[in-house]
């Protein structure tokens, strides 16, 4: 899950920089996706994001082009890889591991190291597609949605590479697919609606209703994202079902004064649910592969009695609250 | 407006009343915990979990006894009368709680050797005879073959308990007199005159050599020569065994004397029916000795609730030894009698109840009407059942009961599909069959629904639900492309429309034909289901595709033993077309040679050992006065085809395109070095792991392969949705599907594919060198038909199965498609439903099975390192459910590979 298992045995190719035809980065696509909206979903992540949240769960996504990410426990070690890079980034330590050099992997345009790899410890993340292939996948796939499912568009953030999902997203709709978004609602609000337009289901994050602790967080305030929600909510032709998001993170935004100036905020816009996700730390594993580190590697996730203490004061002020993944959707 | 919350769980089906977290209804809240069985069933079944497999020679010595009497006798009474006087003198066994009784032999898992099918295998290594069988080349497949350690199987002798064929214990004591037993039948056992008989092909040489070679598993005629089948409780629950021979006795005086027109066996009925009723004395005398047994612990029992039982029990085997059932529990207890002595009357594997809760639903249906009967107690004897029919064990050699079955017996117990008039069939009873599925996890019977449309949603949801209790089962086969299947083989045979939809599994998934009969009770007519069809998985048993394709590229000759297999092609194999050419030319031969020698074997089977009871339980035998071995079933046409590796094949030869001809990547010669030299890796033995993760390269090999090797591994792979691949596949199945009906069985009908691996795919995988598509040599095959080599299904699920849909899967038996999915995927009423429409997705597209394996691969490695703690632990290897540790390792390596769904 952590490279596009789509992208999978085609490393000969050189990398594509997305030129001509209008084509979209992705780093996964999901079949059978149970948790991202109604029904059985094919869920397309997308890269690129505007916001850099600190605990961000899926690294890759916040990248602009595919990335090489490297799995120790299959590298044998053999030394290929170092041989094949013509920057010198890759050395090995004296206790026998890979060190990459990132600042030299960066600027590197081509996927030498991966050819050379006969053990798939490095591999692509991130695989240029078309809008025919996508929707070829989609045809595909939809024959195992069931009555209610459909596409989820999540990331990174899915409204980021615009051109591309306004296209993918009126395609959708000629060929009835039901479509959702998880997105972080951070774009300016003529785009945000014309997308909307497309769109039956959104999953919005609220990351934090103070401005300044919205900044700190994400490095963006929260005001546009708000406007748009609200925006959105208040549409009178708009017939989607939105449910915010909060991902619950201990000490950060879980104070009761946010929960409740969130819930406010909900309620006052017309929308009935909110959907708590407790923090995980499962994007450990990628930072490291990545060649970085997690400032939240040992951030133990909420324990149960706390998300529901937080369900409590949302209720309390009159909406309905799920918590995790487990929705009735 | 955005849509209110309202609309949303509507849509969803759920009524907003049960507000945030979406509450389940009750009875489905109830079903996700996991529910204990009643205490009296908790009891039983850790006797069973105490119990080693143990096996005696009472019914042996008797059969053998009584049947070397009569060597005068006409062969259907001879078999009869050794069969009435075992069954007689088999000493009865009940135990503290149970109310369902009578077991194979005196032991809590019983059973015994029938020499008279095969008496090589079960000898002393250093015995002549065995070494004579080892000489035959088909005992090789024992070597090759091996148990799981722990569970009830008995893998090494012990204090005075000698392990027999690697799985049953037995006194030694009895050993010389096993021996001797043993003896008496050289020479005249099925195994030895078949072979004789066999030999007398031109071409047998060839056949001797696909054996040693390991390219076919097994003969057909001697191992498991019935079963994959669906019983029929039908006569004894209409007539009772008094009606039977009543029934019999009339049919006598109207046939004897008279050819009616058939002056090859018309007067053969009279035999027939005098041995239907010999055998059935024999059964009522069986069920006598435990009536006996049952007043018996009755009179020395103080505890006056078991006293009750016990008189219970011996009213009611008092009742129906003679007359019809009554009630749910008599009937129950008849068809538990009935199935028993089906199993004790061959070697048989594979005896499916079929679809029991619509056999016994009239017994049900007027017990809680007139409130004889609660569900709870229902229930109660449900789980009752789970624990006899666990209990059962099937005595055959190791290579046969580990390297095919895994020690399973295969009591396939189906639920759903139509009734005679084309509705959903399920009725409340299969609810609760379902339920003590959840309750009583034990592996058999094993669980299939018959999936149809019309099958109601709540009946489907439960089936989800107890898929999630991590028991394996029930595995989705799909009527609608058994159906067309049905219609295809057995149209000629006069099937129609009524009779297809009476079909069941007989064995881990075979399609097998049923009738409808009508059943009286109180007045009141139900049509009930039951077998109709001759055993499947018979004829040619598993081919191993792999092998076969290693053959075609060494011309002939087995690299692994140097021995010239078949006749050397001599062809230059320049192209692929020159490769899949000669590699159909070879299989050919194979299916040609087998057919040929197995109907030998089967017909000595038919003429000596033909059954008597399984056969006249089935219709239309008492009707025609025939019996199995002279066309008395309804349909007959059953002999089929196996193919085993089919993933590996396709994979095979899609690496051999891609590298050696499209690409040109590697020339024929040295791909051929590679294999032979194992791509420069350990011998899969040497590492005791059989799955491909765990192979070590070999230090002098250093990097000489270690290109060729990535290349192969990433070469097209079977299960992601490329057509590069799957038109392999494709033009595959629309060799074999038509090529299997080619051959003709000894019955005088076409034969058919099959395509189930069992737990073939670990043996015949550890014969066969490294294939093109990066295997490994010694290193397990794909398992089932449609499963994608572990790992190589790198584009999820509906990747796997679109690949699957590639074929028209009505044109073959089965196929078979073993997913392993996550826990977290399923969880909660949603996970179920989106489980359902993911399966019901395959079924609309045609697909035949697909069954869940929900655990996590962390768990099962665990399990293997210490499998003293998960003896309770299930899983469900290529069609069946197992407790792990009882499986071989290799399975077991190869299950940890499969690639997970993770759904989060």
């Amino acid at each position: 899950m952590l490279t596009s298992e789509y992208a999978h045995g085609e490393k000969k190719e050189e990398v594509n920089w997305n030129k001509g035809e209008l084509k979209a980065l992705i780093f996964d696509i999901q079949g059978h996706s149970v948790h991202d909206g109604p029904g059985t979903r094919t869920t397309v992540f997308m890269n690129g994001c505007p916001l850099n949240c600190i605990w961000c769960c899926n690294p890759e996504g916040l990248f602009h082009h595919p990335i090489m990410v490297f799995r120790e426990s299959r590298c044998v070690c053999c030394g290929a890889c170092i041989n094949a890079c013509r920057y010198g980034a890759i050395t090995i330590s004296e206790d026998k591991k890979l060190i990459h050099d990132r600042n030299l992997c960066d600027v590197c345009k081509t996927t030498d190291c991966i050819n050379a790899c006969l053990h798939e410890a490095a591999s692509l993340s991130g695989k240029y597609y078309t809008v025919e292939e996508l929707m070829k996948i989609f045809q595909r796939d939809r024959q195992f949605w069931g009555g209610k499912g459909g596409v989820t568009f999540s990331g990174g953030e899915p409204l980021f590479q615009r051109d591309f999902i306004l296209e993918i997203l009126k395609r959708c709709k000629k060929a009835y697919i039901h479509v959702a978004v998880e997105t972080a609602s951070c774009f300016d609000t003529d785009y945000y609606m014309e997308v909307m337009n497309y769109v039956s289901w959104v999953f919005t994050d609220i990351k934090h209703m103070d401005a300044v602790e919205h900044k700190k967080l994400t490095g963006l305030e929260n005001k546009l994202i708000l406007k748009n929600i609200r925006t959105l909510a208040e549409k009178q032709d708009w017939d989607g079902f939105m449910v915010p998001r909060i991902t619950i993170i201990p000490g950060l935004n879980d104070s009761e004064e946010n929960i409740r100036a969130t819930a406010k905020f909900v309620k006052e816009i017309g929308l009935e649910v909110i959907n708590i996700l407790p923090f995980h730390r499962l994007g450990e594993s990628k930072y490291r592969q990545l060649g970085r580190t997690y400032k939240f590697a040992e951030q133990k996730p909420p324990s149960n009695e706390h998300m529901l203490s937080i369900k409590k004061i949302i209720e309390g002020e009159g909406l309905v609250c799920f918590v995790g993944y487990e929705t009735p959707f | 407006m955005a849509k209110k919350l309202k609309e949303v769980l509507a849509d969803a089906g759920i009524s907003m009343d049960l507000q945030s977290g979406g509450k389940a209804p009750e009875m489905m809240v109830d079903r996700e915990v996991k529910r204990a069985p009643h205490p009296r069933v908790k009891k039983l079944k850790d006797i069973y979990m105490d119990t080693l497999s143990s096996a005696n020679d009472e019914f042996t010595y008797w059969y053998t006894r009584e049947y070397m009497m009569h060597d005068s006798e006409i062969p259907v009474i001879r078999r009869a009368k050794a069969l009435k006087t075992a069954f007689a003198h088999s000493t009865p066994a009940i135990y503290p709680g149970e109310l369902l009784v009578m077991r194979k032999a005196s032991y809590f898992r019983g059973s015994f050797p029938m020499p008279w099918l095969s008496e090589g295998f079960y000898m002393a290594h250093e015995d002549e005879f065995y070494q004579e069988a080892l000489k035959r080349g088909s005992a090789s497949v024992d070597e090759h073959s091996k148990f799981g350690q722990g569970g009830g199987n008995v893998t090494k002798s012990f204090g005075k308990v000698v392990s027999i064929a690697g799985k049953f214990g037995v006194r030694q004591e009895e050993i010389p007199a096993m021996l001797k037993l043993a003896k008496m039948w050289y020479g005249k056992s099925v195994d030895d005159l078949g072979n004789k008989y066999e030999k007398m092909v031109p071409e047998y040489k060839t056949k001797e050599q696909i054996m040693r070679s390991i390219i076919c598993m097994f003969d057909s005629g001697y191992t498991l020569p019935q079963g994959r089948e669906v019983i029929n409780y039908y006569y004894p629950l209409e007539y009772g065994f008094d009606g039977i021979i009543k029934m019999a006795e009339e049919l006598k005086a109207k046939v004897a004397g008279k050819a009616d027109g058939d002056g090859m066996v018309g007067m053969n009925r009279l035999y027939n029916y005098e041995a239907v009723i010999i055998a059935t004395q024999g059964l009522q005398k069986w069920v006598n000795n435990y009536a006996k047994e049952a007043r018996r612990l009755d009179k020395i029992t103080k505890d006056p609730k078991q006293k009750e039982e016990y008189k219970g029990i011996a009213e009611r085997l008092e009742w129906i030894e003679h007359n019809p059932p009554r009630t749910f529990i008599e009937a129950f207890q008849m068809i538990e009698t009935i199935h028993l002595a089906v199993l004790n009357e061959d070697a048989i594997s594979g005896m499916s109840p079929g679809r029991m809760g619509q056999v016994l639903y009239p017994y049900f249906e007027q017990d809680i009407e007139a409130g004889r009967i609660t569900e709870d107690e229902v229930l109660e004897l449900l789980e009752l059942d789970r624990v006899a029919k666990t209990s059962i064990d099937c005595f055959a050699s190791t290579g046969v009961v580990g390297g095919v079955l895994s020690g399973n017996t295969f009591n396939n117990l189906c639920v759903g599909g139509l009734d005679k008039d084309g509705q959903s069939a399920v009725n409340r009873l299969e609810y609760l069959i379902l339920e003590a599925g959840i309750t009583m996890a034990m592996p058999q019977p094993t669980l299939s629904v018959l999936y149809d449309e019309k099958l109601p949603e709540d009946f489907l949801m439960l089936a989800m639900e107890v898929i999630k209790c991590g028991t394996g089962y029930p595995a989705f086969m799909n009527s609608r492309t058994a159906q067309e299947f049905l219609t295809k083989q057995y149209g000629v045979e006069g099937m129609n429309l009524e009779d297809v939809r009476a079909w069941a599994i007989g064995g881990c998934l075979e399609t097998s034909p049923g009738v409808w009969k009508p059943l009286h009770l109180n007045g009141k007519e139900y049509w009930i289901p039951g077998g109709a069809g001759q055993p499947t998985s018979v004829g040619v048993h598993f081919i191993s595709m792999p092998k076969v394709l290693e053959l075609t590229l060494f011309n002939g000759v087995d690299p692994r033993t140097g021995e010239k297999v078949y006749e050397p092609h001599n062809k230059k194999l320049g192209t692929y077309e020159e490769v899949w050419e000669q590699f159909k030319l070879y299989w050919q031969k194979t299916c040609e040679v087998l057919a040929l020698t197995n109907n030998i074997q089967h017909d000595i089977w038919r003429k000596n050992n033909m059954a008597v009871i399984n056969s006249y339980l089935k219709p239309d035998c008492l009707d025609k006065g025939h019996l199995i071995n002279e066309l008395g079933y309804r349909y007959n046409g059953t002999f089929s085809v196996e193919s085993a590796g089919t993933i590996t094949l396709v994979n095979s030869l899609a690496a051999l395109k891609k590298l050696v001809y499209d690409d040109k990547e590697v020339s024929l010669k040295t791909m051929k070095e590679a294999i032979k030299d194992n791509f420069g890796f350990k011998d899969a033995r040497e590492v005791n792991s059989f799955s491909l993760a765990d192979q070590e390269i070999r230090e002098d090999a250093a990097d000489k392969w270690e290109k060729l090797h990535f290349k192969a591994l990433q070469a097209p792979k079977y299960g992601n949705d490329e057509k590069y691949v799957d038109d392999i596949l494709l033009a595959w199945e629309n060799f074999f599907c038509e090529d299997a009906t080619k051959y003709e069985s000894l019955y005088g009908f076409k034969m058919y594919p099959c395509q189930i691996s069992v737990s073939t795919h670990g043996p015949m995988g550890s014969a066969t060198l490294a294939t093109p598509d990066g295997r490994l040599s010694g290193t397990t095959f794909a398992d089932a038909s449609m499963s994608a080599f572990p790992g190589t299904d790198r584009n999820g699920p509906y990747a796997l199965l679109n690949s699957a849909a590639t074929w028209d899967q009505a044109k073959s038996q089965n196929s078979q498609l073993n997913i392993k999915i996550h826990p977290t995927a399923t969880r909660g009423i949603e996970g179920s439903k989106k489980l359902l429409d993911l399966t019901r997705a395959y079924m609309r597209k045609g697909g035949f099975h697909i069954q869940y394996n929900i655990v996590d691969s962390k768990v099962l490695q665990d399990a293997q390192k210490n499998p003293r703690n998960y003896r309770d632990l299930m899983v469900r290897v290529a069609g069946f459910t197992q407790y792990w540790v009882e499986i071989g390792k290799a399975v077991q390596d190869e299950l940890i590979a499969r690639t997970e769904y993770e759904g989060v």
